[in-house]
């Protein structure tokens, strides 16, 4: 079901108040723009894809039907933009190396971690996430983050279950991977 | 080694349900909203411009053929037209005697007898334009 007030806003919108659709923006403008980012990996581009999706959204709203979350369906929207913006580039993505971890490096994954402040935290998660796949990034900010579920996930993305399930696995490996690599950098600074 | 594997995965789960806590989200250029309401706006006025007719042309030309009759019936012809009318095709008062009809029904057949014809063309007239707001309001919905 979709928040009275988001429903509220869309039918002043569809009956010609189109200012309502400001507060729409207002809301979703952040968790738009960082999705969009998590794919494009660019500023500029991501407040292109979010302003488009933002736009796409307000010239299909009367498609909307309000069986499913409204933010859904405008994640799903900003998903399918980026998608297209960075086939039409057709950039390369950076992959990091695959390396085996073992139990041990958990550890030191995990007491890494608690070593740095929580600002510090926030910076080497948000430069993790950079280094993740367009998709990955994508599903691995609203499972945890947005804390939905893989069938709100499903219906954000088009993908199906299983699809996710390999993403959200193969995201979470990587940016764990990322992050060791990123904390090692860090501390050997502080050293 | 599965097992193992699976702890490990719980263990990095975790960890990264706790980094997610303390993350928050990119802050959005105030232009991303500036820029989409002025394309939203500029949309809506050019479609508030451009004139799309509700009844197609098919429908258009009955309508008015059916509201002219209609004008006519409700305004053309008054209560005078009606009673000439009736006095010109001289109908045989035996076939509709309503004297019987009020005299069966007592003291209401007397009101009713009594009652000037203008109340009767006045809720004629009530009915009629009923009638009308009717048929516009099913026109409408086409």
């Amino acid at each position: 079901m979709s928040d009275p007030n988001d429903i509220k806003l869309i039918k002043l919108v569809r009956a010609g108040d189109v200012s309502a659709f400001a507060q729409i923006i207002e809301k979703y403008q952040h968790m738009a723009y960082t999705l969009a980012n998590s794919i494009v990996k660019n500023h500029q581009e991501a407040e292109e894809v979010a302003q488009d999706a933002f736009f796409k959204a307000y010239k299909s709203l009367d498609k909307f039907k309000g069986d499913a979350e409204f933010s859904t369906w405008l994640y799903r929207i900003v998903y399918n933009t980026a998608i297209s913006k960075i086939r039409s580039r057709k950039a390369e993505t950076i992959t990091l190396e695959s390396q085996e971890v073992d139990k041990q490096n958990t550890f030191n994954f995990a007491d890494n971690l608690n070593r740095l402040e929580r600002q510090e935290r926030k910076v080497i998660l948000k430069r993790a996430l950079k280094e993740l796949k367009e998709e990955d990034a994508f599903i691995i900010i609203l499972y945890y983050y947005k804390e939905q579920s893989i069938e709100e996930i499903e219906k954000a993305t088009g993908l199906s279950k299983s699809n996710i399930k390999v993403k959200l696995h193969r995201g979470r490996k990587q940016l764990q991977q990322t992050l060791e690599q990123l904390l090692r950098t860090e501390l050997k600074s502080f050293i | 080694m599965k097992e193992k594997d699976k702890y490990s995965e719980d263990i990095h789960d975790e960890l990264i349900k706790d980094l997610f806590k303390e993350y928050s989200l990119e802050e959005a250029p105030a232009s991303l909203k500036s820029e989409t309401m002025n394309r939203v706006f500029s949309d809506w006025t050019e479609n508030a411009l451009s004139y799309k007719p509700i009844i197609n042309k098919r429908n258009r030309l009955w309508m008015i053929g059916g509201f002219a009759a209609l004008l006519a019936i409700s305004f053309l012809i008054d209560a005078s037209v009606i009673i000439d009318y009736w006095n010109k095709i001289n109908v045989n008062n035996s076939i509709i005697d309503l004297s019987k009809i009020y005299k069966q029904m007592g003291s209401l057949g007397t009101t009713m007898n009594s009652l000037p014809s203008i109340i009767y063309f006045t809720i004629a007239g009530i009915l009629a334009l009923l009638g009308i707001d009717r048929f516009f309001n099913r026109l409408a919905n086409i």
